[in-house]
């Protein structure tokens, strides 16, 4: 055992209660200023990168884990239910045929194909307002994993969304059965298509990286949103026509950027016309905003969310 | 390669609203004027090194600032200054029941835990059966997660953790949980990853384990690093402290998480002290001596007939363990609010080293568990003879045989 002086020398140390600038702090560039940057500097990252939080280029392992977990989720989502993702695709179709009964029986719209027309609708609004909400809660849902491993957040994000997408996917192979059945032809304007749902993804995502950690610090930032998804509904021409809305209110429309998406995607799909180019970029101009501002957003708050759960 | 972790200088200071105000609402009714807040300085400029290939013990008293320094080597908390260098890929194990999902089965979150950790995606299917058959979890392979036990979950965590392969393992208080045996596989592990040159983090209320596992022990005390290095001396140190910190008249809070506490608190330890054999509360026995475990119990709620328990451990190793039925004492049922002491004496028939005492109070018929708190006391031993061992059978010689020479030049004389 180390002799009676070493002990001593020790104690000494322990009651002096600040010997580590004397070890090691000597010469030592202390106090840096590191808010947001990340704890791993550059220049001592090592050769296997240590799992950190920032959100890096996607590589093939961030896509693994992406699809993993929205796989899991999805599969969670559906344990306990007897007709399990069967209800994926009732969700929408049951809405459907109650407006459908509401509004062109009952109220009688007049709109060509409104059985085609009210489920595209359906279908992509149920993608935004499934993925946002999710996506918007996904790090708070997650704080059992965020808080206690290092691994890059934003997957817990992705994941969400993409878990509403695999739902999206299904929906959209009805979609185009009923589309097919009620004789909406398929034209080459629905090469463009792709491009609708790339803006329907870019500002899912970008709402939700927007929202999530926010959503950690401020609980109301969940509900709030969930507000907002019911108004939207009612305030995006998904069971209407633009048409139909009075000309002082069309603007609601015009600067809403899920009307336009779904509009356009009406034009392609079922009246088989490519819409106008300027108004489709400036639509993907402004999702690519959104998913901009939420990348930048998550990027800043990622680094201190564990403090708020 | 040298050191795996350096951390320089680092700081963390949390700001912990006095009210807290989590909604918008009610910000936006106070204007958003700052917060009363207190700041808890967590870290204060602490910095040291653990080289390669080393079993590193962090010790402190709770709230001295382990779990947050363990935080930010995992990089989970970002230091509001300094800097911490990481060499190589580390795995951590924090607070246990790590972020698993209760309705998947015991595989699929293996696999997704795996894949969090970094398994490589080509080898999760076959480090996930590796992680379930050391985790000894065969039998529940497909079962929902929800259906395992604490000690089952415990395990599948820690394996999975450590299937990881990383270069650095951060252990947070995990050999606190978990049976015995399993702990003991673990320290085997542990054996062979430091001969992998492999660097082990251990954070433990256990002093008796840090002694016997570490190579290199840090203590931390209000956020500062106040003594690092061979682990009996600082051990020593910081036993000696504690005792200090027993004279001033301060008792240890048993609700903090580093003790794992369980139960349904029907009948809860509310102090414990360990005293000699002249009823003053100490950190050290000497050894052949009687020590007495005061326990101060309250009764929460009625009908209940407490039987009381306590544990003598050295790392993973019990040493003894015994309860108020096996001794043949019967206590009488607590009624709410009333407070009463339980008073284990015992005797230090112990080696040299470090012990903790885990106590607990079960139900004596339906044997639920009413309180269990694990490193409830640590302390010492010093005086024994023994050279090598756990138990002081205080050995004599009887009788000293002469040597036949000596008989025979005995007889002539």
């Amino acid at each position: 055992m180390g002799g009676g002086a070493a002990t001593g020398h020790l104690r000494r140390r322990a009651l002096g209660r600040s010997i580590e600038p004397l070890l090691h702090g000597r010469g030592l560039p202390v106090r840096v200023r590191l808010c947001h940057s990340p704890v791993f500097t550059a220049a001592t990252r090592p050769a296997v990168p240590t799992p950190s939080t920032e959100a890096a280029p996607m590589d093939r392992r961030q896509w693994h884990l992406i699809t993993q977990f929205a796989v899991k989720d999805f599969k969670i989502r559906y344990t306990h239910s007897l007709l399990g993702y069967t209800w994926s695709l009732l969700n929408p179709l049951i809405f459907c045929v109650i407006y459908y009964l509401v509004f062109s029986v009952f109220i009688r719209f007049d709109v060509p194909n409104y059985p085609g027309y009210l489920l595209l609708g359906i279908v992509l609004w149920t993608f935004f307002a499934e993925g946002s909400t999710h996506g918007v809660g996904s790090m708070l849902a997650r704080g059992g994993l965020v808080t206690k491993v290092a691994m890059p957040r934003h997957v817990v994000v992705y994941a969400a969304v993409l878990s509403a997408g695999l739902t999206f996917v299904i929906n959209l192979a009805v979609l185009a059965v009923l589309l097919r059945v009620t004789g909406s032809p398929i034209t080459p304007a629905a090469l463009v298509f792709p491009l609708q749902l790339i803006d329907l993804a870019l500002i899912t995502l970008g709402i939700s990286l927007l929202l999530s950690c926010l959503h950690v610090r401020y609980r109301d930032v969940g509900y709030l949103w969930g507000v907002v998804v019911q108004i939207g509904f009612w305030l995006t021409p998904i069971i209407y026509q633009q048409a139909m809305i009075p000309e002082q209110w069309r603007w609601l429309a015009t600067y809403n950027p899920l009307a336009r998406i779904i509009q356009d995607s009406r034009q392609i799909l079922i009246y088989g016309v490519v819409p106008e180019w300027t108004a489709m970029v400036k639509t993907t101009l402004v999702c690519l905003t959104v998913m901009l501002a939420g990348l930048a957003t998550f990027r800043r708050l990622q680094a201190r969310v564990v403090e708020y759960y | 390669m040298s050191n795996a972790i350096e951390v320089h200088g680092v700081s963390k200071t949390f700001h912990i609203p006095h009210e807290r105000q989590t909604t918008l609402i009610e910000r936006l009714l106070n204007g958003f004027r700052p917060l009363p807040v207190e700041e808890l300085a967590a870290l204060d400029d602490v910095s040291f090194e653990i080289p390669a290939g080393c079993f590193a013990g962090l010790i402190g008293y709770n709230g001295s600032g382990k779990s947050t320094l363990l935080k930010i080597l995992a990089g989970l908390l970002v230091p509001d200054s300094g800097r911490v260098v990481v060499n190589g890929t580390l795995s951590p194990l924090l607070e246990l029941g790590l972020g698993f999902h209760a309705e998947l089965t015991v595989r699929e979150n293996a696999a997704l835990y795996g894949a969090v950790l970094g398994y490589p995606e080509h080898e999760i299917d076959q480090r996930v059966d590796e992680v379930i058959r050391f985790a000894e979890l065969e039998r529940f392979r497909d079962a929902k997660l929800k259906s395992l036990s604490s000690g089952m979950l415990v395990r599948l965590a820690f394996s999975t953790a450590l299937r990881a392969d990383a270069d650095i393992l951060l252990l947070d208080e995990v050999l606190a949980v978990g049976d015995v045996q399993f702990q003991r596989k673990c320290m085997d592990v542990f054996a062979d990853l430091r001969q992998q040159n492999k660097t082990i983090v251990l954070v433990s209320h256990d002093v008796g384990a840090v002694t016997a596992y570490c190579e290199k022990v840090f203590w931390l005390d209000h956020g500062r690093l106040v003594m690092q290095g061979e682990p009996h001396e600082v051990v020593t140190t910081y036993l000696a402290l504690s005792q200090q910190v027993i004279d001033d008249g301060a008792s240890s809070n048993l609700d903090h998480p580093a003790h794992h506490r369980t139960g349904d608190g029907r009948v809860r330890y509310v102090a414990v002290r360990l005293l000699d054999d002249t009823d003053t509360p100490v950190t050290v026995l000497r050894t052949r001596t009687r020590a007495v475990l005061s326990l101060d119990v309250e009764g929460r709620s009625d009908p209940n007939e407490p039987v009381f328990g306590m544990v003598l451990r050295r790392g993973g190793e019990v040493i003894y363990s015994t309860n108020t039925t096996l001794i043949g004492a019967r206590v009488a049922p607590f009624a709410a609010g009333e407070h009463r002491q339980v008073r284990f004496a015992f005797d230090v028939a112990l080696a040299n080293g470090f012990y903790v005492i885990d106590i607990a109070i079960v139900d004596r018929v339906k044997a639920t568990i009413h309180d269990w708190v694990t490193n409830a006391v640590c302390f010492q031993v010093e005086g024994s003879t023994c050279h090598d061992g756990i138990a002081d059978l205080a050995a004599g010689l009887d009788s000293v045989p002469a040597p036949a020479g000596a008989v025979a030049a005995g007889r002539e004389s």
